[in-house]
C-alpha cells in the first residue's frame, strides 16, 4: 500500500485526477463484449428458461385457482344435493311412519272391536249356559228336594207322633240334613 | 501538509483503473496489457453471474425456496414492474432478458466495489458509457426497428406544436437522446465514485489526525453499509431509466 503511494509521488495530483475521466477505447470495447456475450449466455442459459418457467408456473397457478374455486363450487353443489336428499329421505321416513301409525290405529281399532265383539258373544253365550244350568240345578234342586220332602214325609208319617214331637222330629231332620 | 497530498493521490489512484491487482498477503498482480483492473472486475462479474443463473438458481424447482426465491423475486419485479411498466406488455416482455442482464450486470459490479479484494468497475466512465450506449442502441435502432424511420423521427416531433417551434424543438429533443444517455453514464459512475470518495477519506482522517479520528472509521462502516443500498439503488436506477427512455422513444404519444 505505501508501494502505491510513494510511485504516486511523482505524478501531479492533475494528471492523477484526469486518469479518472479519460476515455479508454479498449475498456469501452471490453465492457461492449463482456456484456454481450453475458447477455447471450444468461439468455440462453438463464432469463429464457427462467421467464418460461415464471409463465408457466403463473399459468399453473392461474388453473390451479380456478380448478380450485370450480372443486368449490362443485362440493357445494354435492353438499346442496347431499341436504336435498336427506331432506326429502326424511320426508319419506316422516310419511312412512304416519302412514304406519294410521294403519296399525286401524288395525288396532278394528281388532279392539273384533275383540269386544267376541267377548260380547262369549258373555252372551256363558249367560245363556249359566241360564241352562241354573235351570237345570233347580231342576234338580226341585226334585231332590220333592224327593227329600217325600221322604221326610214318609218319615213323618211313618212315626207320626203330636205335634211337638214332629215338630222336634223335623228340626232333628232338618239339622241331620 | 505533505501526508495530505500523499492521502488525496492515495484515494485517487485507489479510484482509478490500473494494471495491477493488489492481493492481501501477496505481490501486486501485474494484469496483461490487454486487460486492465477494472476489465477483469468485469470478466469476474460475468462468470460470478453466469455461475449463479447456472449452478446456484434452481430451475426445475416447481415451488422455489432460499436464493432462487431470492432472484426470482428480483427478475419478476424487473419483468413486471420495470419492463412492463416502461415499455408496454409485448415490447416490455421482450425487453425483460436485457434489462435483466444490465440489472444483474451493474449490480454486481456495484457489490464488488464494496469487497476488499476488488475494485469498481462502475466508478469508471469507459464502463458506464458503454452500458448506456446500449440504451442508446436500443433508443434508436430499437425504435426504428419497431415503428420504422418515420415512427422514430415523429419521437422527435411532438403533435400540436407550431411548425416554426420545430426548428428549435427538433434538434433539442434530438440532442436530448444523448444528453439522456449520457445523464445515465455519469449518474453510475458519479454515485459509485463518489461513495467510495467518502469511504477512503472518512479512513483517511485516521492517517491525518491519528487514533483521534478512529471515529471516523465507525462512520466509514456506516457510510460502507448506505453504500450497499446505494449499489441496489444505483443499478435499479440505471435499468428502470433505460427502460423508461426506450418506453418513451418506442411510444412517442405519451
Amino acid at each position: 500500500m505505501t508501494n502505491a503511494v510513494v510511485d504516486l509521488s511523482a505524478a501531479s495530483p492533475a494528471e492523477v485526477e484526469s486518469s479518472l475521466l479519460n476515455p479508454d477505447v479498449s475498456m469501452v470495447v471490453l465492457t461492449w463484449v463482456t456484456f454481450l456475450v453475458l447477455s447471450v449466455v444468461l439468455y440462453k442459459f438463464a432469463w429464457n428458461p427462467i421467464l418460461k418457467a415464471l409463465d408457466a408456473r403463473e399459468e399453473l397457478l392461474r388453473r390451479s385457482v380456478e380448478e380450485a374455486d370450480r372443486i368449490r363450487q362443485e362440493l357445494a353443489r354435492i353438499q346442496e344435493t347431499r341436504q336435498q336428499f336427506i331432506r326429502e329421505a326424511e320426508e319419506k321416513s316422516r310419511a312412512i311412519v304416519s302412514e304406519a301409525r294410521e294403519a296399525a290405529a286401524i288395525a288396532s281399532a278394528g281388532i279392539q272391536h273384533k275383540a269386544r265383539e267376541e267377548a260380547s258373544i262369549l258373555l252372551a253365550n256363558a249367560r245363556h249356559d249359566i241360564r241352562g244350568e241354573t235351570e237345570k240345578a233347580r231342576i234338580i234342586l226341585r226334585q231332590e228336594s220333592a224327593q227329600l220332602a217325600v221322604d221326610l214325609a214318609a218319615r213323618l208319617i211313618e212315626k207320626n207322633l203330636d205335634t211337638d214331637a214332629n215338630r222336634r222330629f223335623i228340626h232333628k231332620l232338618i239339622a241331620e240334613v | 501538509m505533505s501526508t495530505s497530498f500523499n492521502l488525496e493521490k492515495y484515494i485517487l489512484h485507489h479510484m482509478q483503473d490500473s494494471r495491477q491487482w493488489q492481493l492481501p498477503f501477496l505481490p501486486p498482480l501485474q494484469l496483461p496489457s490487454f486487460l486492465s483492473l477494472h476489465g477483469l472486475m468485469l470478466i469476474i462479474a460475468a462468470l460470478f453471474l453466469v455461475a449463479l443463473f447456472c449452478f446456484v438458481y434452481d430451475k426445475k424447482a416447481r415451488v422455489p425456496r432460499r436464493f432462487t426465491n431470492l432472484l426470482e423475486a428480483l427478475v419478476i419485479f424487473i419483468r413486471d414492474e420495470i419492463a412492463i411498466k416502461s415499455i408496454g406488455k409485448e415490447d416490455g416482455r421482450r425487453m425483460t432478458p436485457f434489462l435483466c442482464t444490465m440489472f444483474f450486470f451493474i449490480l454486481t459490479l456495484n457489490l464488488m466495489g464494496l469487497i476488499p479484494l476488488f475494485a469498481t468497475a462502475t466508478a469508471n466512465p469507459n464502463v458506464t458509457g458503454a452500458l448506456a450506449f446500449f440504451t442508446l442502441c436500443f433508443m434508436i435502432f430499437g425504435t426504428i426497428y419497431k415503428n420504422g424511420f418515420k415512427g422514430f423521427q415523429k419521437a422527435f416531433i411532438p403533435a400540436g406544436v407550431p411548425k416554426g417551434i420545430l426548428i428549435i424543438l427538433v434538434p433539442i429533443e434530438f440532442l436530448g437522446l444523448f444528453i439522456k444517455t449520457g445523464a445515465l453514464m455519469i449518474r453510475l459512475f458519479a454515485n459509485m465514485l463518489a461513495g467510495h470518495m467518502v469511504i477512503f477519506a472518512m479512513l483517511g482522517l485516521v492517517l491525518l489526525l491519528g487514533l483521534v479520528a478512529l471515529p471516523s472509521v465507525l462512520l466509514a462502516g456506516c457510510i460502507g453499509v448506505l453504500e450497499v443500498f446505494i449499489a441496489f439503488l444505483q443499478a435499479y436506477i440505471f435499468t428502470l431509466l433505460t427502460a423508461v427512455f426506450i418506453g418513451q422513444m418506442y411510444h412517442p404519444q405519451h
